[in-house]
C-alpha cells in the first residue's frame, strides 16, 4: 500500500487497484501530478482490508486481476455500508464483462491506453457521484431514524395521513376511536419534529424515493411501499 | 538321498518307456520336488521343446547369431558312453537350434592325469584360450565324482549357462544346484538289470557281483547289496577283493544257474584304474556264464546286457536342455534332473551264445548285433508283390474316382437350377432396380424395385428401348454404355441422371456388367440402378457445414490471437501512456521534481522494452508454428481457401476469377500457414472494395510460374487501394481499418518469409484497387 498524503488543495481520493506494479505506478503519478490523493493496492484484497465507512473517493481497478478480480470486487464493495464508485481498467474490455460492469453501476469502462482526459473525466464524475450518493445516504439514514421513533400503530396512522384521509376515515379503517387517531397524530408531529400535514406529507415522500437503502422495520417498510414478505 | 533312490527302483522296472516322464513323477515322492516343477522337466519339457522348436524353424534361420559352445570332458571324449552322448547331443542341438553353432571340445582325462597340478594347469589353459571367446555355453560331460564341478575358471566361465551330465552314485554337490548350472544325473539302474537277468534266464539262483575299490565303486557295491538283500532265494556273491587280472580262474568255474553282474571297477584291488570297456574285456572270456552290465558303453564286448544307462538317450536330452538355454528360455527352477531308470539292451549275439529266447526280453529293449532282416534277404521278391498289388489298387482308385466325377456332374447341375431360381427370387426382391438389355438396348427384364424407381410397370418397359428412362441429354452417354457392354466391358459405379415416367429427373447410382451366353459371346448387359436423391442432398449439406466450420473456427483462432495480442500490449503500453502524461503535467509546475521525471523516463523505456519482448514472443511462436513442410500444390491451397470465403464473396457481392495456371511444379510449405496468408490478402482486398460500386467488385487470385524455380500468388483487388506510404503496410499494428487490429499483413509477412518467399504490395494506380502477391520457393529446386 502506497499512500499519498492528502495535501491541502487535493482534488478527492483515488484508490487504485492493479496487479502490474508498473501500470500502478504510472497511474499514481499521473493521479497525483492531476492533484489527486491516491492510495495504491496491488490486490484487491487489500483494499478491502483498508475499507472504512468513512472513507471517500473512487475506486480505479484492473478488471482481470490473479485471486478477486475487478468486477468481484465492486460486487464486494457493493455489499459494504460504503460502496464506493469503481472505474475499470482492461487491457482488453470483452463485452459481456463490460456489461456486467455497467449493469453493477460501474461508473466507466475504460482501456489501459485511453488518453488521460478520458481517465481524469471519469474520475471526477465518479467522484461526484460518491459525493451526492454520501449526502443521499446520510439524508435517507437521517430520515429513517426519525421515522423508526414512531410506533407500529403511529406508522399505520401516517400512512393514511399522507393519503389525505380525516380522522374519522382513519378510525373507521383501522378501527379504532377517532380520539385515539387524534393522539397519534400528535405523538406524530412531535416525535418527527414537523409542523404541519403538508410537511408530514413531503418527509413520507422524501423517504419514499430512496430505492437503494432498505428500511429495517417491516411497518416502515409498508409505509415506504416496500414489498414486505 | 541313495536309499530313497533305491527305494523307487523297486517300482520302476517295466516302465522304461517313457523313461523322462516315469523318472520326474517317482521322484515326486522325494519331498524337495514339488509335482509340476518335476513334470515340467519331462513330458512337458519335451512337448514345449517340440512346439518352440517349429515355431522357430519357420521363422528365419539366416538372421541368427553364431553361437559358441565348449564341450567339457573329465574323461576322453573318445570313450564310448562320451563318444555316444557327444553324437546325440550335436544332433539334437543342430536340430533344435536355428543357430549356426560352433563347438569346441576339450578333454581332461582325470583318471590319467589326477593330480592337482594338472587340473590348475588345465584350469589356466582354458582360462587363457576362452578369454575374449565370448561363449555362449558349456557342457560338462562330468565324471562319475563330479570331478568338473571345479575346474572352470570363474574368470572366463562366471556368467555362462553351464548344462552337464553326470553318471554318478554321489550325491549332487551344492555348487550344481546354482543357477547358471542345469543338467542330468544319471543313477545306475541296479535293480532293473537284476530283474533283467531274473526275467531273461529264470533258471539263475546265484549271482556274482564284480566290483571295485573306488569310492564310486563302494557306494555302487552297497547299493547292489540292498537291492539283493530284498530278493530271497538269490545267493549273492560280492567280489571286490581280487584284482581283475586274477579273475579268470574263478569265472571260468562258476557253477550252472550263476550270472555275472559287472559293478562299476573303477580301480581293482591292485589300485589299477580301468574303464568300463576294459573291465568287460577282461571279464568276459573267461566267464562260463552269461554277464550282465549297468552301463551302455561296454553292450559288444560280449556281455548279455542290461538295463544300461543310455548315453543316446542322456546326450540328447543334455541337447535338449542345452538349446533351452541357448533360445535363452530360463534355467529350471529345479536345476538338475536325476534319473534311476535304465534302458533294456542286449546283445543279440550273445542271446544266442546263451541261448536266450527274445520272446523273454521286455517289449522296449534295444536289440544289438542283430543281423539282416527279412527285408534284406528277400528284396526282389517283396518289390515284385507289392508291385503287382499297387497296379491293381490304382486301377480301382482309377474307376472309383470316375465314377466320383460323374455323380459330382449331377451335383452341380442340380445345385445350378437351385441356384438360378434364388438367383431370379434375390433379383426380384432387391432394394436396386436391375434391370437386363439386350445388345440392341431393348429392356429384357425389370424388378420390382425398377418399377418402384421409374414408375414404368414390367409390363410396360419390357421390349421397349432403355432409353424411355434416359433423358435427353444423357443419350449420348448410353449409346457409349451399350457399345461398351458390346465389347464386353463391365461399367463400375458412377453417378447419374435418369428419368421416371413423367420426365421426372433422379440422381442415380449406376454399374453395368455385360451378360455372356454359354458361348461366351455377350449378349446383353445387366444394369443396377441405386437411387442417391437423397444421398447427394445429405452430402451437400455436409460439405456446407463443413465449410462454415471451418470458417468460424478461423475466425475465431485469429480472435482469440488478437485479444491474446492486445491484453498484453496494452499493459506496457498503458504504463507508458500514463507516465508520459504523469510527466507532462509535472512539467507544467514552475519547479518541476527533475529526479521524479527521471524515474518515470526510466520506467518508460522499461515499458518499452517490455512491449518488444511481447512482439518478439510472438513473432517466434508463429515462427516456430511454420516449420511444418509439406510439398503442397499451391493451386489447391487457392481453391481451398477460396471455398472458405464463398460465403463473404456471395454477401459483398464480390465477383471471384481464379488464374490457376497448369503443370506447376510443388512447393515446399506449411499447408495452414498459407491459407492463412491468403485469407488475410483475400478478406483485405474484401474489405478495400467496401465502398466500390457493387458492379465493380472484383477480385482475381492468381497462381503463376513467375521465373524458373518461384511460384507466385497474386491477389488483385478493385478497391481504393493503401495510402502512398505503403512501406509501413507490413508492420505490426499498421492498419487502415476501423476496429482493424494491423497485425494481419504483419503475420502473414513472418509466415511468407518463413516459407523463404517474400510479399509486396503494389496500387493499381489511376485503374484503383491494389494488387498483394508472395512468391514462393519451389521444391525442385
Amino acid at each position: 500500500m502506497n499512500t499519498t498524503p492528502s495535501g491541502s488543495g487535493s482534488k478527492g481520493n483515488v484508490y487504485v487497484v492493479d496487479d502490474n506494479a508498473s501500470f500502478l505506478l504510472s497511474v499514481s503519478r499521473l493521479l497525483r501530478a492531476a492533484g489527486y490523493t491516491v492510495e495504491t493496492f496491488p490486490a484487491a484484497a487489500d483494499f478491502l482490508a483498508r475499507l472504512t465507512p468513512e472513507l471517500r473517493g473512487c475506486v480505479v481497478a484492473d478488471l482481470q486481476m490473479p485471486g478477486m478480480n475487478g468486477l468481484e470486487l465492486q460486487a464486494a464493495l457493493q455489499k459494504t455500508g460504503n460502496p464506493l464508485p469503481v472505474i475499470f481498467m482492461s487491457g482488453q474490455g470483452d463485452i459481456p464483462s463490460t456489461v456486467r460492469a455497467m449493469r453493477q453501476g460501474a461508473e466507466d469502462f475504460l482501456t489501459k491506453i485511453a488518453p488521460k482526459e478520458d481517465l481524469l473525466a471519469a474520475i471526477t464524475r465518479a467522484l461526484e457521484r460518491d459525493s451526492t450518493e454520501r449526502q443521499d445516504r446520510q439524508r435517507c439514514a437521517e430520515l429513517f431514524t426519525r421515522l423508526d421513533r414512531l410506533s407500529e400503530r403511529e406508522l399505520e396512522v401516517l400512512g393514511q395521513v399522507v393519503l389525505g384521509k380525516l380522522n374519522k376515515q382513519i378510525a373507521a379503517e383501522l378501527g379504532i376511536n377517532e380520539r385515539t387517531v387524534k393522539l397519534h397524530r400528535t405523538s406524530i408531529t412531535r416525535k418527527l419534529e414537523v409542523p404541519s400535514v403538508a410537511e408530514l406529507t413531503r418527509l413520507t415522500q422524501e423517504a419514499r424515493l430512496f430505492k437503494n437503502y432498505a428500511p429495517a422495520s417491516d411497518s416502515l417498510k409498508k409505509l415506504l411501499n416496500w414489498p414486505v414478505a | 538321498m541313495a536309499l530313497a533312490v533305491e527305494k523307487l527302483e523297486n517300482h520302476g522296472l517295466a516302465v522304461t518307456l517313457l523313461p523322462f516322464v516315469k523318472t520326474a513323477s517317482h521322484l515326486n515322492t522325494q519331498p524337495q520336488r514339488p509335482r509340476t516343477a518335476a513334470r515340467s522337466q519331462g513330458g512337458w519339457g519335451c512337448f514345449w521343446l517340440a512346439v518352440v522348436w517349429l515355431a522357430l524353424a519357420s521363422s528365419g534361420w539366416a538372421q541368427e547369431p553364431v553361437k559358441k559352445i565348449l564341450m567339457v570332458f573329465s574323461e576322453s571324449r573318445d570313450l564310448p558312453g562320451n563318444a555316444m552322448m557327444e553324437q546325440a547331443l550335436r544332433a539334437e542341438m543342430n536340430k533344435d537350434c536355428t543357430n549356426r553353432l560352433d563347438f569346441y571340445v576339450e578333454n581332461l582325462e582325470f583318471s590319467r592325469f589326477s593330480d592337482e597340478n594338472h587340473a590348475r594347469l588345465f584350469r589356466e589353459f582354458l582360462q587363457e584360450k576362452y578369454e575374449g571367446e565370448h561363449l555362449d555355453l558349456v557342457v560338462a560331460f562330468m565324471g562319475s565324482d563330479f570331478n568338473l564341478t571345479n575346474e572352470l575358471p570363474d574368470k572366463v566361465f562366471a556368467g555362462i549357462p553351464v548344462i552337464f551330465v553326470a553318471v554318478s552314485e554321489l550325491d549332487i554337490p551344492a555348487a550344481l544346484q546354482q543357477s547358471d548350472f542345469s543338467g542330468i544325473v544319471q543313477r545306475y539302474d541296479i535293480s532293473g538289470t537284476l530283474s533283467l537277468i531274473f526275467r531273461l534266464q529264470p533258471e539263475t539262483h546265484r549271482v556274482v557281483v564284480v566290483g571295485g575299490v573306488s569310492a564310486t565303486d563302494h557306494l555302487t557295491m552297497n547299493r547292489i547289496k540292498i537291492a539283493a538283500a530284498g530278493m530271497d532265494g538269490i545267493e549273492f556273491e560280492f567280489w571286490t577283493n581280487r584284482p581283475l587280472g586274477q579273475l579268470g580262474q574263478g569265472l571260468a568255474t562258476l557253477p550252472k544257474g550263476t550270472a555275472i553282474l559287472l559293478s562299476t571297477v573303477q580301480r581293482d584291488s591292485a589300485g589299477q584304474p580301468y574303464f568300463s570297456l576294459q573291465v568287460a574285456q577282461m571279464v568276459v572270456p573267461h566267464a562260463n556264464a552269461p554277464v550282465y552290465v549297468l552301463g551302455a558303453s561296454t553292450v559288444g564286448s560280449g556281455v548279455v546286457g542290461g538295463a544300461v544307462v543310455d548315453f543316446e538317450s542322456l546326450g540328447t536330452r543334455a541337447g535338449q536342455l542345452a538349446a533351452e538355454r541357448l533360445r535363452g528360455m530360463p534355467a529350471k527352477p529345479i536345476p538338475v534332473e536325476v534319473r534311476t531308470v535304465g534302458t533294456p539292451m542286449v546283445d543279440w549275439r550273445a542271446l544266442l551264445r546263451w541261448n536266450i529266447s527274445q520272446n523273454r526280453l521286455p517289449y522296449d529293449t534295444r536289440i544289438r548285433y542283430q543281423p539282416h532282416s527279412t527285408w534284406e534277404d528277400h528284396k526282389g521278391l517283396i518289390l515284385t508283390i507289392t508291385g503287382v498289388f499297387l497296379a491293381q489298387a490304382i486301377t480301382i482308385a482309377g474307376l472309383l474316382i470316375n465314377r466320383h466325377h460323374r455323380q459330382q456332374a449331377e451335383n452341380r447341375a442340380r445345385v445350378n437350377q437351385e441356384a438360378s431360381a434364388l438367383v431370379a427370387a434375390i433379383v426380384e426382391s432387391s432394394e436396386d432396380a436391375i434391370i437386363r438389355k439386350d445388345l440392341n438396348g431393348n429392356i429384357i427384364t425389370w424388378n420390382r424395385a425398377a418399377e418402384r424407381l421409374f414408375k414404368f410397370d414390367a409390363a410396360e418397359a419390357i421390349g421397349k428401348p432403355i432409353t424411355i428412362i434416359v433423358p435427353t441429354s444423357h443419350i449420348a452417354e448410353e449409346l457409349e454404355i451399350l457399345e461398351r457392354a458390346r465389347r464386353g466391358e463391365p461399367v463400375p459405379n458412377y453417378e447419374t441422371m435418369r428419368q421416371a415416367k413423367g420426365g421426372q429427373l433422379i440422381q442415380v447410382s449406376v454399374a453395368i456388367s455385360p451378360i455372356f451366353g454359354e458361348d461366351g459371346k455377350v449378349i446383353g448387359a445387366s444394369k443396377i440402378c441405386r437411387d442417391i436423391t437423397s444421398k447427394k442432398q445429405a452430402e451437400m449439406e455436409i460439405r456446407q457445414q463443413r465449410s462454415e466450420l471451418a470458417h468460424v473456427s478461423r475466425v475465431s483462432t485469429l480472435g482469440q490471437l488478437t485479444a491474446a495480442l492486445t491484453h498484453e500490449l496494452n499493459q506496457p503500453l498503458g504504463a507508458i501512456l500514463r507516465n508520459a502524461e504523469a510527466a507532462e503535467l509535472f512539467l507544467q509546475n514552475e519547479r518541476p521534481d527533475l529526479n521524479e521525471i527521471r524515474a518515470i523516463l526510466a520506467d518508460i523505456r522499461k515499458d518499452d522494452q517490455r512491449a518488444g519482448q511481447v512482439i518478439e514472443r510472438m513473432r517466434s511462436l508463429l515462427k516456430r508454428r511454420s516449420l511444418v513442410s509439406d510439398p503442397l500444390d499451391l493451386r489447391e491451397v487457392v481453391t481451398d481457401t477460396v471455398a472458405l470465403v464463398r460465403p463473404d464473396l456471395q454477401v459483398r457481392e464480390v465477383k471471384l476469377t481464379l488464374e490457376l495456371q497448369d503443370q506447376l511444379p510443388l512447393v515446399l510449405g506449411d499447408r495452414v500457414h498459407l491459407q492463412q496468408v491468403l485469407l488475410n490478402l483475400i478478406l483485405n482486398g474484401l474489405d478495400a472494395m467496401s465502398t466500390t460500386p457493387a458492379e465493380e467488385r472484383a477480385l482475381t487470385v492468381r497462381v503463376r510460374q513467375k521465373v524458373p524455380g518461384w511460384l507466385e500468388v497474386a491477389v488483385s483487388d478493385g478497391g481504393s487501394g493503401f495510402a502512398p506510404d505503403g512501406a509501413n503496410l507490413f508492420e505490426p499494428f499498421y492498419t487502415t481499418k476501423p476496429g482493424g487490429m494491423g497485425m494481419g499483413l504483419a503475420i502473414s509477412r513472418t509466415i511468407i518469409e518463413a516459407h523463404g518467399g517474400k510479399i509486396r504490395a503494389e496500387n493499381h494506380g489511376a485503374g484503383g484497387g491494389a494488387t498483394f502477391s508472395f512468391t514462393l520457393p519451389t521444391g525442385a529446386r
